[in-house]
């Protein structure tokens, strides 16, 4: 037992007394247990200091143990263990290896580890850390957006040097000169003066020290005042009865106040002696301040720019000490900018978060006109060419008048980037933005990836970010996000078409899409059907419609990839898809006959069964002879082909309609008479019009019509059928059941209940498979719930949710890119292709290489389903586009056209052209085109201007947007381009006056004219009214409605649109009666009228009291300028012969047309309708001025206004 | 090459990885002297090394052992195999000594004292700043990556835990969410305390040894290596897309389709055996399964006092037994297991989905 030991113990025992003891005991307890800590033990006092005595005992203890420790060293090491091990395992296990104890002083030499050795590690681990600290801020400061930055501060430092020496270069240096020179003259003066104004600045400065004083003075006493003033007011409110000490508290308050006049006085008195020194000096310093001032205002500009570009240029603070790190957080050179969204969202699953965009981070000059059409030339010539960081990164955005302009629609702070863009809008560098690579003109999309990863560690995966950005040309899907409510886009074809696509695809019919939901089935109404055509023909028709009409949007569902006919999506071209056979079927050419056939049957029982139950049956035909001649010319004059075309006759203008070429081969002639006189008789929803014809023209139409075959179908074989396979695929649907032996059971009991009653169940069962109903209005699948995937998120889909097959699969060789673009794309050129199996071989090299397709192995059942609409290159790419763009995500609503009241109105107008195709006869200018002038020299595109003039001359075209060359305006926004030509503007520019001038001499004078023509015009009207196009006569074609709202009544309008009739009686063509609805009818007249700018709604022109002396006068003028040689009135027939030369019926023109029209087209009719026979009675456009032929003319005009709006009082 | 890839994406099966793992285990339990020379235990970690450098060449392969997420599960190969061979060599070491008679090895420096300051604390603070400026080079090398948004909705193709519950996430192969995740791991952490409590060998305190606890370590390392380290690595190279089990040579195809061939006891027993329909009452249907895991607690302790475990039983007492064995009991329940499911394709002992009630 060591001593240490023994105080050890003894120590405890005394804590343990003392704390049980209490306070009062303790300090002679502690004083004696531990005498060498007596002073910190006498500390205690009266009340002691518990914590303190306790930590000197332990000290006390550590002591002793030291002690201990000390003397056990000096023993071998092996003679003491037991005495250090015992207090430890009292009581416990028995010791299996002694505890020996430190043989060594604490300090002494073999401590565990050598301090030496633990510094060496600290300083190399301290130099690591360092090392790893200095590594991880060198990668947070070096960043890829920087350079970007860097790049285009050198664009904008250069910028502002031409500017600088340009507005040097510009400066009047003598000028300059001359005012130095007098203003060194003026402060000479001054100088000369120099004593007299120290005097003066000294006085001044001593005049307004009084100032101050006096003024403070005053201040002090006004607040007294104010106080004293407001102690008045208080005692008059409180002791209003004590009049002793009013009036003493009054006396007292006008003293002050009187005190304070005095001291403003003094103040006053001060400050204007001040200012009069003041005047003093002025007067000897004005003229050189004035001279000062013209010279700055001669350098200003100088002046602001070199500020400008002191603030960017290089040099150390700019580039070293602004942009330091740390330092950087104050106003660096560099610096990440963003724009936040709160009306546009990320989604981020559990939350939708505002977007903060910080593309414009990199793509600085994004908003920056100046760097508008930074183009392929200009991006070559970086600056610093050794660090050329990126292609067009700081360009401007291309449609700065649409997007990104702080004053286009799409302002960037408002919309950001990523809403069209998508990608990443919060990362700055590239791999982490998720750019897509398109092609463009000097690299594929596949050159470009590579080049990519190679230059900026490109991650083609996409790995953390499931939005990786919409390729650069299929930007135009997101429009539909937010303008879903506007069927077309003005200006913005890329979107127009893709939509009008999907529409007339009527992709809407088997999918839902969010926004069309108001669309009709784009399918004829089936309903009758077994009136219409022979049941033979449907059967040739539903496995090939596109051999019978090539135009036809009908799809194909039989023979397709999967089942019996080539891919169209072809990879590899030379390689075969072996799809005539499968696991599951012997016969896919067989098979797909019986299917078609089965379908047909099953449609024509319901139509047999409805026409049973309605007893809707056809009316019979006229008795007379049919005149296929008569029928052939009314067909062609009357209006038919303002929809339909017939390509064996040439008649292509438009295709509203389906062709009719063969129309003789498909239905019956009864039918096909009952149609063309009442469409909505036998398809009420149909968009066919009614032309009024009578039944004889409808049955020389038929007639017509009738003759019109196509041989070679009707020489094609019939679908056959099989019955075997019929019934195999009845198995095959009641297998799902309960098992192919009791499907078999269930076929062979069907059978007995009739012939074709098992054909029937199949093509019941593959009606529905295939969505007839989608399109076709069938009975008893009138209200069919769409078949098809809802696409209104597609494009937000994962994409390890997409089927692809094993077209991208790992380990194809041929596989296609991992993408939604691609799969879309691959999709639309063949619907089925994602059912192929590629089998990969080896050729000797070792190359893998695909050597056939075969079928997935898939039940008939399971196989992909979709038709295949045979589309075109471009039209797979416009799909694509649309596709991408579902994807309505996070955009607030308040961020989304919402067409509502007065928008709807004109939105249903619009709708409703394009629904009844009033563009097939009307030119009405509904969307803006662009016509392209062709070639590339002024001469070529100086041809291409006259024939577009030349069109207009004789139809009618507008320009849409004003058309400039140099400084000259050879176009005014929304005029007519031949009737431009004809006045003020070209005149006055060009010198002509010919009417005819688009000739030659046109030509030449606009050659000399030095006018470059532009290479492509934004043209209203372009395409429409083709109608009018097979009408040789103008006069006699369907009118230009281009301000039809500037011209009728709205209400008369109104009502002829939901009835018309003939307004022309002499004009073959005839406006139909489309039996549309008052909405359709209301949003046409708003339409019109929105295009006219006028006022809505609208006020009818009221009938005042007759103004008889007025009416007669245009009475008079009527008879006089002989209106009724062309014009019908009433039954007054015209006394021209002539009958294209004849007008609109006059007595129409009190309800029909608006005064205000009347009057301007009278004074001037070929502003209005280009090509019209209307003399201009009132005077003549000459040398850019109307010309009248009357002085009174106004007077004429309104007279006749007035006697043509009262006609029939 | 293509044969190297091929053998080991023939091996890639769990019962087969976990099979030979565990012959593997008990062969080096048994032949640990030879194991155990430097030659041998470099020799195998060479092999490993030869084995990802060989196997690097494929592209699938690298991708996965050179993921971020992935480099410490390599890492901690290493590191297991090199911490493993320190013990158990100074475990063989310490039982060659015991049995010439000398004392241990540890009883050597155990007079060594080690002062808080500097050994203890500035021996930490280097390692601590080793250690800090390791991680950074490496977070700065590989660019630590972030993932994606998480969401409810769209889990990532495999969603896998972090690596340390790894283990746990492939318990779930086998048994329902409750017992592989609630149940189980409670009782590892309920274990892992109430070792001291139902420890009564008093040997190998203080000092490494192997001879002198085979029992205990033998069970430490089974669960350690075999039902947890083991399954760590299984979980993040060879569970590719909708947890598939993948060779490491194989690519991970999302659409790779396994069959789903189990079935329950119930099934087994009343479809089966006795030809006839599933009893509508569910407890009746479940009887089977219900009898044997009540007799699996209860016989079979009995059965294990009085056979193998009969010199434990008498040693430690009924309440120390009845504790230890309900442990080992509930560890061998996962191997169990894992032999039914793969030799009987067995999903569920007890299979209640009425009360989600599934064993």
């Amino acid at each position: 037992m060591s001593d240490g030991k023994m105080d050890k113990a003894a120590l405890i025992a005394q804590i343990k007394k003392r704390l049980a003891e209490g306070p009062s005991a303790g300090d002679a307890s502690a004083a004696a247990g531990a005498p060498s800590d007596g002073d910190s033990g006498a500390q205690g006092g009266g009340e002691p200091d518990m914590a303190a005595r306790i930590a000197a005992l332990k000290a006390k203890m550590d002591a002793g143990k030291a002690e201990a420790a000390a003397p056990a060293a000096k023993a071998a090491p092996k003679a003491a263990p037991k005495a250090a091990a015992k207090p430890r395992k009292a009581g416990g296990a028995k010791n299996i290896f002694p505890v020996q104890p430190i043989n060594k002083r604490i300090f002494g030499d073999d401590r565990l580890y050598k301090a030496n050795t633990l510094n060496l590690w600290f300083i190399v681990g301290g130099l690591l850390l360092t090392v790893a600290v200095l590594l991880m801020w060198r990668r947070d400061h070096v960043r890829g957006w920087k350079p970007y930055q860097e790049e285009a501060r050198l664009l904008t430092i250069q910028r502002f040097e031409a500017d600088v020496a340009a507005a040097e270069a510009g400066a009047d240096g003598e000028l300059e000169e001359a005012v130095k020179a007098e203003l060194a003259a003026l402060e000479a003066q001054i100088e000369a003066q120099s004593s007299e104004l120290d005097a003066l600045t000294e006085r001044e400065l001593e005049e307004k020290g009084q100032y101050y004083a006096a003024n403070q003075a005053f201040q002090i006493a006004k607040s007294e005042m104010d106080a004293m003033r407001y102690a008045f007011e208080e005692t008059r409110l409180m002791h209003g009865d004590d009049a002793e000490l009013l009036a003493e508290s009054q006396e007292e308050f006008l003293k002050v106040q009187e005190g304070v006049r005095e001291k403003l006085a003094a103040a006053d008195a001060a400050n204007a002696a001040a200012l009069g020194t003041k005047n003093e000096i002025k007067a000897i310093t004005a003229a050189h301040k004035n001279k000062g001032r013209e010279l700055s205002a001669l350098t200003e500009e100088r002046d602001r720019l070199t500020a400008s570009l002191a603030k960017i240029e290089h040099g150390v603070f700019n580039d070293y000490l602004r942009n330091a790190p740390v330092l950087d957080m104050l106003a660096p050179t560099v610096k990440i900018e963003k724009v936040v969204l709160d009306k546009l969202r990320d989604n981020y699953n559990f939350m939708h978060v505002g977007k903060v965009d910080m593309c414009i981070t990199c793509h600085v000059n994004i908003n920056n006109p100046a760097y508008a059409n930074w183009d392929d030339a200009n991006e070559k010539v970086w600056l610093s060419d050794e660090n050329r960081v990126g292609q067009r990164v700081l360009n401007a955005h291309p449609n700065l008048d649409l997007f990104i302009a702080d004053n286009s629609p799409h302002a960037l702070g408002e919309f950001g980037c990523t809403v069209c863009h998508l990608g990443r809008g919060q990362a700055v560098e590239f791999e982490r933005t998720f750019h897509t690579p398109t092609a463009d003109s000097w690299e594929t999309r596949h050159e470009k990836e590579e080049r990519w990863v190679e230059e900026y560690n490109y991650d083609p995966a996409k790995h953390y970010w499931d939005w990786p950005m919409t390729p650069s040309d299929k930007l135009y899907s997101s429009c539909y996000m937010c303008h879903s409510d506007t069927e077309r886009l003005n200006g913005v074809p890329e979107y127009n078409e893709s939509r009008e696509l999907v529409e007339t695809l009527g992709c809407a019919g088997c999918h839902k899409i969010k926004g069309l939901e108001y669309l009709r089935k784009v399918g004829p109404d089936l309903t009758n059907l077994a009136l219409k055509t022979p049941r033979g023909w449907s059967y040739k028709w539903a496995m090939s419609p596109k051999s019978f009409r090539p135009t036809t949007r009908m799809p194909h569902f039989w023979n397709q990839s999967n089942a019996g006919a080539p891919s169209a999506a072809t990879i590899a071209p030379d390689v075969q898809w072996n799809n005539n056979s499968d696991a599951f079927v012997d016969d896919w050419g067989k098979r797909n006959q019986v299917e078609a056939r089965a379908v047909v049957n099953y449609i024509y029982k319901l139509s047999e069964d409805s026409l049973a139950s309605s007893g809707w049956s056809l009316n019979p035909v006229p008795d007379g002879e049919a005149d296929v001649d008569a029928g052939r010319a009314t067909l062609e004059q009357r209006g038919c082909l303002g929809c339909h075309s017939i390509a064996d006759e040439g008649w292509l203008l438009n295709d509203h309609g389906p062709d009719l070429s063969a129309v003789g081969s498909k239905v019956d002639a009864r039918w096909l008479y009952n149609w063309i006189l009442d469409p909505k008789r036998y398809f009420p929803d149909t968009v066919m019009p009614d032309l009024r014809l009578s039944e004889q023209e409808a049955w020389d139409i038929t007639a017509y019509l009738m003759t019109l075959t196509d041989p070679t179908w009707e020489a094609m074989a019939e679908p056959s059928t099989d019955q075997a396979i019929v019934d195999q695929i009845a198995v095959e649907q009641l297998s799902a059941v309960a098992g192919e032996a009791w499907a078999r059971e269930q076929v062979a009991e069907m059978a007995t209940t009739g012939d074709d009653a098992v054909e029937l169940y199949v093509g019941e069962k593959l009606f529905s498979r295939y969505g007839c109903a989608g399109c076709h209005m069938v009975p008893e699948h009138y209200n069919d719930t769409p078949i098809g995937t809802e696409l209104t998120y597609e494009a937000l889909k994962e994409l390890t949710k997409f089927d692809f097959g094993h077209e991208a699969s790992h380990g194809n060789p041929e596989a296609i890119h991992h993408s939604l673009p691609e799969f879309f794309r691959y999709k639309m050129r063949d619907p089925r292709v994602y059912d192929r199996m590629p089998v990969v071989d080896e050729d000797a090299d070792g190359e893998r290489f695909v050597a056939r397709y075969d079928q997935k192995v898939k039940l008939p059942g399971e196989k992909l389903k979709m038709p295949n609409f045979n589309l075109d290159d471009q039209e797979v790419e416009l799909m694509v586009q649309f596709l991408l763009g579902l994807r309505d995500d996070g955009i607030d609503d308040s961020m989304k056209v919402r067409l509502d009241g007065d928008a709807a109105l004109i939105e249903a107008g619009n709708r409703a052209i394009t629904k009844y195709n009033c563009i097939g006869c009307h030119r009405v200018g509904q969307y803006e085109r662009l016509v392209s002038m062709p070639g590339a020299d002024n001469d070529e595109r100086l041809e291409a201007l006259a024939g577009l003039i030349n069109r207009s001359e004789e139809y009618g075209l507008w320009t849409a947007e004003e058309v400039t060359s140099g400084d000259m305006t050879l176009f005014h926004e929304g005029s007519w381009l031949a009737n431009e030509f004809y006045y003020p503007e070209w005149e006055e520019t060009i010198g002509i006056i010919d009417e005819d001038a688009y000739d030659d001499d046109f030509l030449d004078a606009v050659d000399e004219s030095g006018i470059v023509v532009p290479d492509h015009f934004v043209v209203l009207g372009e395409g429409e009214g083709a109608m009018g196009e097979y009408i040789e006569e103008p006069a006699l074609r369907p009118p230009t409605l281009r301000k039809e709202g500037e011209k009728v009544d709205p209400e008369w309008f109104y009502n002829f649109l939901l009835d018309p009739f003939i307004v022309r009686t002499h004009v073959e063509v005839r406006m139909p009666t489309f039996g549309m609805s008052s909405d359709e009818a209301l949003g046409l007249v708003r339409w019109f009228s929105a295009q006219s700018n006028e006022a809505w709604p609208f006020e009818s022109e009221a009938h005042a009291d007759l103004d008889q002396a007025l009416y007669d006068k245009g009475s008079e003028l009527f008879t006089v300028n002989q209106c009724n040689q062309c014009h019908p009135s009433g039954d007054v027939m015209p006394t021209q012969e002539d009958k294209t030369q004849w007008g609109p019926d006059l007595s129409l023109a009190a309800e029909r047309l608006k005064a205000g029209w009347i009057h301007d087209w009278l004074v001037n009719p070929p502003e209005f309708q280009p090509g019209t026979r209307m003399p201009n009675f009132m005077g003549e456009f000459s040398d850019g001025e109307y010309a009248p032929m009357y002085d009174d003319y106004e007077e004429r005009v309104d007279a006749l206004v007035y006697y043509l709006k009262n006609f029939e009082q | 090459m293509e044969s190297f890839e091929n053998f080991f994406n023939a091996l890639a099966s769990p019962q087969l990885v976990i099979g030979i793992a565990t012959v593997i285990f008990f062969v080096y339990l048994a032949r640990m002297r030879q194991m155990m020379t430097p030659s041998v235990s470099f020799g195998i970690m060479g092999l490993v090394a030869v084995f990802l450098v060989i196997g690097s060449q494929n592209h699938d392969f690298f991708k996965i052992i050179t993921k971020g997420d992935n480099m410490p599960i390599v890492i901690m190969i290493y590191s297991v195999l090199f911490f493993l061979w320190l013990a158990m060599r100074q475990a063989t070491q310490n039982d060659m000594r015991l049995e010439k008679g000398l004392p241990p090895n540890e009883a050597e420096d155990s007079g060594k004292k080690i002062l808080v300051w500097p050994d203890l604390v500035y021996s930490e603070f280097v390692v601590t700043v080793l250690l800090a400026a390791v991680f950074i080079l490496w977070a700065v090398a590989v660019e630590a990556p972030l993932e994606e948004p998480a969401s409810g909705a769209r889990a990532p193709n495999p969603a896998k835990a972090p690596w340390y519950f790894l283990g746990l996430q492939e318990m779930l192969v086998y048994f329902d969410p409750w017992l592989a995740g609630v149940v189980l791991p409670g009782m590892i952490v309920v274990g892992l305390m109430a070792i001291p409590y139902i420890d009564v060998n008093p040997k190998g305190n203080g000092y490494y040894t192997f001879k002198e606890r085979p029992f205990a370590i033998s069970v430490f390392l089974f669960g350690f290596l075999i039902l947890w380290v083991l399954l760590v690595i299984m979980g993040t190279f060879l569970r590719g897309p909708n947890w598939n089990f993948f060779g490491p040579f194989e690519f991970w195809d999302p659409h790779k389709v396994e069959a789903l061939s189990n079935i329950n006891l119930s099934d087994y027993f009343w479809v089966s055996w006795l030809d006839t329909r599933l009893p509508d009452n569910s407890l009746i249907r479940e009887a089977p399964g219900i009898l044997l895991i009540i007799g699996y607690f209860t016989i079979a302790p009995a059965l294990l006092a009085v056979t193998v475990l009969k010199k434990l039983f008498n040693e430690m007492g009924f309440a120390r037994y009845s504790v230890l064995v309900m442990l080992l009991l509930f560890m061998a329940s996962l191997p169990i297991k894992m032999l039914l499911r793969w030799f009987f394709n067995l999903k569920y002992l007890v299979a209640i989905p009425e009360w989600f009630f599934n064993i």
